[in-house]
């Protein structure tokens, strides 16, 4: 499974209610494309991850979401990096 | 009537304490004799002022009520000397509450979860607060998305402190912009800095450690040092017992270790001591917390410190009578 977490526009989380209204399926989708996009899943106020479909081009999902002024960047889920001290 | 003023002075006295129970007495946990980290256990090996200045603060709290989340591997929260301080578990990784997986493998949260909490009970160790609730919080932190939600978690569910006794070297900013929440909702997070010998003023090193809004902890000795392979940098705040050849006396999977060392073990110590202070006084900020630590740090080593710093010895050694107490 592959991921990509992205941060939405943070000037709309500025108004506590655009904050819910960020949190909905709906709103989501009107920024990612549901043709790549197989599940949305809400981790925090500003970051969603996303469960891309089989057979998508991680680099084009990125650029084409980085393309809408509501993201600020869009990034894959990076795997297996931290450690116990 | 005499005994009528003896127990109401007695019932007055009591409100006005933390409630922290006068019968508290760790000698009676039978490794208590071994933590070096806590007390002068009178070791020919361990510096007879390698420990953190503990017993004041005990006497003003143990940390009851102070809900602390430990994001780490594997716990068994059935330990008996965690049971009990234990109210709430979650899976990072796959979204259940099993944090128990711990066939086969060390369980570097239990260790961990021990120096931290483990219960004053009359068997095993103790923990530097001994009366404060856990949340555990296992996974691999694998991914980004593992560490979100875990910090999450712990943010929903009330934890005041967040440990941390893990760290990449390289976070990402998704991970950073969530610390950053954490910091900005007054929780205080503390990461421990690693065991590589590193300088992370080294520009190949982004380290959790590192970030403004942690506490960041490097490792001392035995011998009242720092530990030879913690590691280092300008942005490190302060160093806690990890050991060098002698660890820390914790709980393990279902028994106990005489012999966790490093950063990871020096972590729980600092978050314990965070514990302690918010239990006497909850409105504290995570800046002031962490001035009033470095503030009252004791300048270990015999070297210099420059505007009370040192780059290996960051703010010197937690001194947790004098944080608690200021």
């Amino acid at each position: 499974m592959r991921f990509l977490s992205i941060f939405l526009l943070s000037q709309l989380l500025l108004n506590a209610s655009d904050q819910i209204l960020l949190k909905t399926q709906a709103n989501i989708n009107q920024i990612v494309d549901n043709t790549q996009v197989s599940k949305i899943e809400y981790l925090s106020k500003t970051i969603y991850l996303l469960h891309l479909v089989d057979n998508q081009n991680i680099t084009e999902v990125i650029d084409s979401l980085q393309q809408n002024p509501q993201v600020i960047y869009a990034h894959p889920n990076i795997e297996n990096k931290t450690n116990p001290r | 009537m005499r005994l009528y003023y003896t127990l109401l002075i007695m019932i007055l006295a009591g409100c006005g304490s933390d409630k922290s129970s006068d019968s508290f007495d760790p000698a009676t946990n039978p490794y208590y004799s071994k933590a070096w980290h806590l007390h002068n256990t009178k070791d020919a090996n361990v510096d007879s002022k390698a420990h953190v200045n503990i017993s004041k603060a005990w006497q003003k709290s143990r940390g009851k009520g102070v809900r602390v989340a430990v994001l780490d591997d594997y716990f068994n929260p059935s330990h008996p000397d965690i049971k009990d301080r234990v109210v709430l578990t979650y899976n990072a990784s796959d979204n259940s509450s099993n944090i128990n997986t711990l066939a086969g493998k060390v369980a570097h949260g239990q260790r961990v979860a021990g120096v931290l909490a483990a219960s004053t009970n009359s068997i095993g160790s103790t923990g530097v607060a001994p009366e404060i609730e856990l949340i555990l919080i296992g996974s691999a932190y694998e991914d980004d998305a593992s560490q979100i939600r875990a910090f999450e978690y712990a943010k929903e569910h009330g934890a005041q402190v967040v440990n941390c006794s893990w760290g990449s070297y390289a976070v990402s900013q998704a991970v950073v912009d969530t610390i950053k929440d954490l910091y900005d909702a007054n929780i205080t997070i503390v990461f421990a800095s690693g065991n590589g010998g590193f300088n992370l003023d080294q520009t190949s090193y982004n380290d959790e450690s590192e970030l403004e809004w942690v506490i960041g902890v490097s490792s001392s000795s035995e011998f009242n040092t720092r530990t030879t392979d913690a590691d280092y940098g300008s942005n490190i705040d302060i160093l806690a017992p990890g050991g060098e050849k002698l660890g820390i006396v914790t709980t393990d999977n279902t028994n106990y270790t005489t012999n966790f060392r490093g950063t990871s073990a020096a972590t729980p110590i600092v978050s314990g001591a965070v514990a302690i202070m918010l239990s006497l006084d909850p409105n504290l900020t995570p800046e002031q917390i962490r001035e009033r630590i470095i503030n009252n740090a004791d300048k270990i080593g015999n070297i210099e410190y420059i505007d009370g710093f040192n780059l290996k010895y960051a703010y010197g050694k937690i001194n947790i009578s004098k944080s608690v107490l200021e």
